[in-house]
């Protein structure tokens, strides 16, 4: 029986190719559109689940409570933490430290010198941890407080063919460490890179307390026994701490345990990639909806022309069951094919698609949990395409289609109808989508930060420059090409220290505010086009004005204090004289309303060198810039940036999801059309005879072109009605993301009315002129 | 085999009521060769479907086989005729995706026959209809006569008890109809029982009764023409036909 219908399945697709071809184009680019985005969903879902009982790994996290409802979630925690629960939270079995921030190193090994990022781990990371070691063992590979174990990518790099085991680099000229462990570099899917590991006591040759409880800076993550109460576990650790620290409004520092699966997917500060997978994966169903539309409109109007041969098998002896059963079958084999059509598609598109996500997809057909994939979407798309096609051209009875008494009725024309419009009506809403997506993106890109970013070189002050910044900064100044030249810890569009226990006279008490803070030079304001607006920027014009602080209107309105230029501010033992108020600027990206912030001079806290230069010649400016570097700064290599380059690249993330979100926006109309097209080439063909008459009757082309459009043109302004409300809806909503909005604006609606409406009249037209065309005579032969 | 007892067949539209067939009572057994006749609308192909168990009457009793089937469902009715009723229709009604041989083997696949015994059964009835030469051909490929020869020979592959015909000469020419006539009388001789509806006085003498039918009445049988009927005979409402 199977072989039967296999056969009668494909005379069946030869003898109606063009549909099936139809079918099977929408179908096969709406399933690969789905493949991908399952693919893209899998890998952001497979984070970080390759090491050993990921379920027993936890990372500490917190909230933080200041004025009123202000809370802060922070991944980061102290340095003592590691011992600290350890000691004091029953369960944990290994707990460990990682610095996240990735500061560059001097490596040296026989006179080659390398630039690379050392990130600094306990011992007992790597029995947390699954990264296997290619050398050495990992429980006691990091024990001894200079040994160094670094990636199998690193080891070929620094030591070529030679067994690096044992062999000693020097890192910035003055420490030595021994080589005891090559480990396979971490897979992109995981929240965690390195490429070379030291142990953490490093921090203690550097001064740093391992015990501090004090400032939060780095992960803690440990391995629990199985069973745990995790919930329990945080609120000990939460009580334990709060006894030693301060409350704010009564709150103390809540601590829990963040578990490793979520930690990709959900920051503790909100939204990350599982929006955009839930998202993505909506959309992904979206479109394999107008694929099934497109399949169950076109199957639908086939029908017609199928029930001879149904209601022959009925009078044969098919029941319905065994007739939906064959049905089911014809689209299964379809779906298969369009399923193979949709893998290869899918190959073709996936280093593009890589290229947008900024991954290393694949098509694992081995893999099961991809095979699952691949059966459930097939399945699904079988129900959804095949269901009602199946219900429909089973129904009509033996004895009406012998007496050739079939009534299609205007409900089932209706249905057809209702389909159409809410496939057009999705392609709509995502065509409104991407315009507001790209319209937020160019806002905030071109939004005014309060600050000048273009024409400003950033470089790292590092190596011998540390010492010798002033005397750099002068030479510098000597070219007529450079304007400015000042210092920082942070680049002005992304200042991420901050902190609480400021004080000023009249405090309340209650008044606890989350201040950012970053250390720069006397000349900062003028470089970046700061704007003043009570006193001045460090008057002094001096590197030693340490107890001085200028600070932003959102701080100066937090304080209250009218005339705030001399006063007094505390923080710790500091006490600061607040010389200056400049106005709100963006020092973070513009997702989030300005917060206040202190700017003072620590030049010990310098880790950047700007350069403002003049836009004329700057290929020769960066030339003499880097000169000047070799000059001062040998052992180092010469690395820069363009700070506007550095600001468009934060929303490196945004933009790629708003081209993908465009190309989904494009294959959704692209395969509504394609139903149109389909559906009304189908509906002309069958009123072949109908034109005829008409124009033997004296029609011209034109009012058979319009009567065509007419009626598809109802269908676009039903599918506009519906589409305009949800869209508004959905990108009010995405909006509230942003402090900054841009507007929905009204040509936004109209532009994607008339665009989806000048789609299908194109799509529709030229199949209605050319039956508009035909000579009556033909038409009427036809028939 | 088979008889019907007061059976009336009434079709409704939103406005309209039309009575197909009224008080019919028909009795055909085993073997016989009924042509049943009537001008167009009188109900003969309604009570062909009737009878074929492709529709259900409104009123009144019909037994097939000893059993009493008018109330049956879809379900039990496309059962009790697979595989013991076979249909010839005017217009040939063969499946143009399948060829042949697939035609003629359809009726053998819903009645879950092993492979082999369809080949044979397919190949002996091909013969017998001498089509076998043209078994991969389609029916697009095939002569009106041919197409009727398939039709024939799907009818009866299964070896029903009952070949159901309705105007199976309709869409042919004289010699092609003599053909399908002849078969039909050949099945008829081999023991089917055949009723057959047509519009030809001729081909209607081949079949043992001849039964008229006017406006949903049987109104006279066998050797009586309608013509010949009276008045008085056409105004009672129940005409009890003598064999």
């Amino acid at each position: 029986m199977f072989k039967y219908n296999l056969k009668f399945t494909l005379r069946n697709l030869l003898r109606f190719r063009v549909y099936a071809i139809i079918n099977i184009l929408g179908l096969s680019v709406g399933m690969a559109c789905v493949i991908l985005i399952y693919l893209w969903v899998q890998d952001e879902l497979s984070f970080d689940r390759f090491h050993k009982d990921t379920e027993d790994i936890y990372r500490i996290v917190q909230t933080q409570y200041y004025t009123g409802d202000e809370k802060l979630e922070v991944d980061v925690t102290q340095l003592g933490m590691a011992k600290y629960v350890k000691e004091n939270i029953p369960g944990v079995v290994h707990s460990a430290r990682y610095t996240r921030w990735t500061l560059d190193f001097l490596i040296q090994y026989n006179n080659k010198s390398f630039l690379e990022k050392i990130h600094m781990v306990d011992p007992e990371f790597l029995q947390i941890f699954s990264f296997p070691l290619i050398k050495g063992d990992r429980k006691n590979v990091l024990n001894e407080p200079r040994s160094i174990v670094l990636t199998g990518e690193m080891s070929e790099k620094i030591f070529g063919k030679e067994n690096p085991i044992g062999k000693i680099v020097t890192i910035n000229n003055l420490y030595a460490f021994t080589v005891t462990g090559i480990i396979t570099k971490p897979p992109k899917n995981s929240h965690l890179w390195f490429n070379f590991l030291i142990p953490i006591t490093f921090f203690k040759e550097l001064g740093r307390d391992l015990d501090d409880m004090g400032n939060n800076f780095l992960f803690t993550y440990v391995r629990m026994n199985k069973g745990v109460d995790i919930e329990n576990a945080g609120k000990k650790l939460t009580d334990l701490l709060c006894e030693t620290q301060d409350e704010h409004e009564g709150k103390c520092t809540r601590y829990y345990f963040q578990p490793l699966k979520r930690i990709h997917l959900y920051p503790v500060w909100g939204g990350g990639p599982i929006k955009t997978v839930k998202i993505f994966g909506l959309i992904a169903f979206l479109i394999l909806v107008i694929a099934c539309i497109n399949f169950i409109n076109l199957s639908t109007a086939l029908a017609t022309g199928r029930f001879r041969e149904i209601g022959l098998k009925k009078v044969v002896g098919a029941n319905r069951r065994r007739l939906i059963i064959q049905y089911y079958i014809e689209v299964f084999l379809l779906v298969f094919i369009s399923l193979f059509l949709a893998f290869t598609l899918t190959e073709t598109l996936l280093p593009v698609f890589n290229e947008l996500t900024g991954k290393e997809i694949s098509i694992q057909l081995f893999n099961p949990e991809f095979i699952l994939g691949i059966i459930s979407v097939t399945l699904v798309t079988v129900f959804l395409a095949g269901t009602y096609p199946a219900l429909y051209i089973s129904s009509p009875s033996a004895v009406n289609v012998i007496k050739g008494d079939i009534y299609f009725g205007k409900k089932k024309a209706i249905f057809r109808e209702i389909l159409v419009i809410v496939q057009f009506s999705i392609a709509i809403i995502l065509i409104i989508n991407t315009i507001i997506i790209n319209k937020q993106l160019v806002f905030i890109q071109n939004r005014e930060l309060g600050i000048n970013k273009e024409n400003i070189i950033c470089m790292p002050l590092r190596g011998d420059l540390k010492n010798k910044y002033e005397i750099f900064k002068t030479e510098l100044l000597k070219n007529k090409n450079i304007l400015n030249v000042t210092f920082s810890d942070w680049k002005p569009t992304g200042i991420y220290s901050n902190g609480s226990g400021w004080d000023w006279p009249g405090k309340s008490p209650d008044l606890e505010p989350l201040v950012s803070h970053s250390s720069v030079g006397y000349d900062y304001a003028e470089t970046f086009g700061l704007k003043i607006n009570k006193g001045d920027f460090f008057p002094k014009r001096t590197y030693d004005d340490q107890s001085s602080i200028v600070i932003n209107k959102t701080f100066a309105n937090i304080i209250g204090i009218e005339e705030l230029i001399g006063e007094i501010l505390t923080i710790g033992d500091y006490k600061l004289k607040v010389v200056g108020i400049v106005e709100d600027y963006n020092f973070k990206p513009a997702y989030n309303k300005v917060e206040p912030i202190v700017l003072f001079i620590f030049p010990d806290e310098f880790k950047l060198v700007f350069v403002k230069v003049i836009s004329q010649d700057i290929n020769n400016t960066v030339k003499f810039i880097e000169d000047l570097h070799k000059e001062f700064n040998s052992a180092y290599p010469f690395e820069y940036s363009f700070l506007d380059d550095d600001y468009n690249s934060l929303y490196w993330g945004e933009k790629q999801r708003r081209k993908i979100f465009s190309y989904f926006a494009f294959f959704s109309i692209f395969i509504s059309c394609l139903g149109l097209f389909g559906l009304s080439s189908f509906i002309i063909n069958r009123s072949t005879k109908d034109i005829g008459i008409r124009k033997v009757n004296g029609a011209n082309a034109l009012s058979i072109l319009s009567l065509y459009i007419n009626s598809f043109s109802k269908w676009i302004a039903i599918a506009i009605i519906i589409s305009f409300p949800v869209a508004y809806y959905t990108m009010h909503k995405w909006l509230q993301n942003y402090a900054y909005k841009t507007d929905i604006s009204w040509w936004v609606f109209a532009l994607a009315g008339i665009m989806a409406y000048a789609i299908a009249l194109l799509t529709v037209s030229l199949q209605s002129w050319r039956a508009a065309s035909r000579n009556p005579v033909e038409s009427l032969r036809y028939e | 085999m088979i008889k019907t007892s007061n059976l009336v067949k009434i079709f409704r539209t939103e406005e309209i009521e039309t009575t197909a067939l009224n008080k019919v009572n028909l009795e055909v057994k085993k073997g016989e060769f009924v042509a049943v006749m009537g001008p167009s609308g009188c109900g003969k192909s309604t009570l062909l479907n009737i009878l074929g168990l492709l529709d259900n009457p409104s009123k009144g009793e019909y037994y097939f086989m000893d059993q009493e089937v008018s109330g049956h469902k879809e379900r039990h009715r496309t059962n009790l005729r697979k595989g013991n009723i076979g249909f010839v229709f005017q217009s040939f009604n063969l499946i143009d995706e399948l060829n042949v041989y697939e035609n003629v083997e359809l009726p053998l696949l819903y009645l879950k026959m092993k492979s082999s015994q369809r080949k044979k059964k397919v190949s002996d009835v091909l013969d017998r209809m001498q089509i076998s030469h043209r078994k991969k051909h389609f029916p697009q490929q095939l002569s009106g006569g041919q197409q009727q020869r398939v039709a024939v020979a799907r009818a009866v592959v299964s070896n029903p008890l009952l070949i159901l015909a309705d105007e199976p000469t309709g869409n042919l020419d004289s010699k092609n109809g003599e053909e399908v006539m002849n078969l039909l009388e050949n099945l008829n001789n081999d023991g089917t029982t055949i009723i057959m509806v047509t519009h030809s006085p001729a081909y209607a003498e081949r079949a043992n009764r001849i039964v008229h039918l006017f406006d949903g009445y049987i109104v006279t049988e066998n050797i009586k023409q309608l013509d010949d009927i009276s008045d008085k005979e056409i105004s009672s409402k129940e005409v009890t036909v003598r064999f």
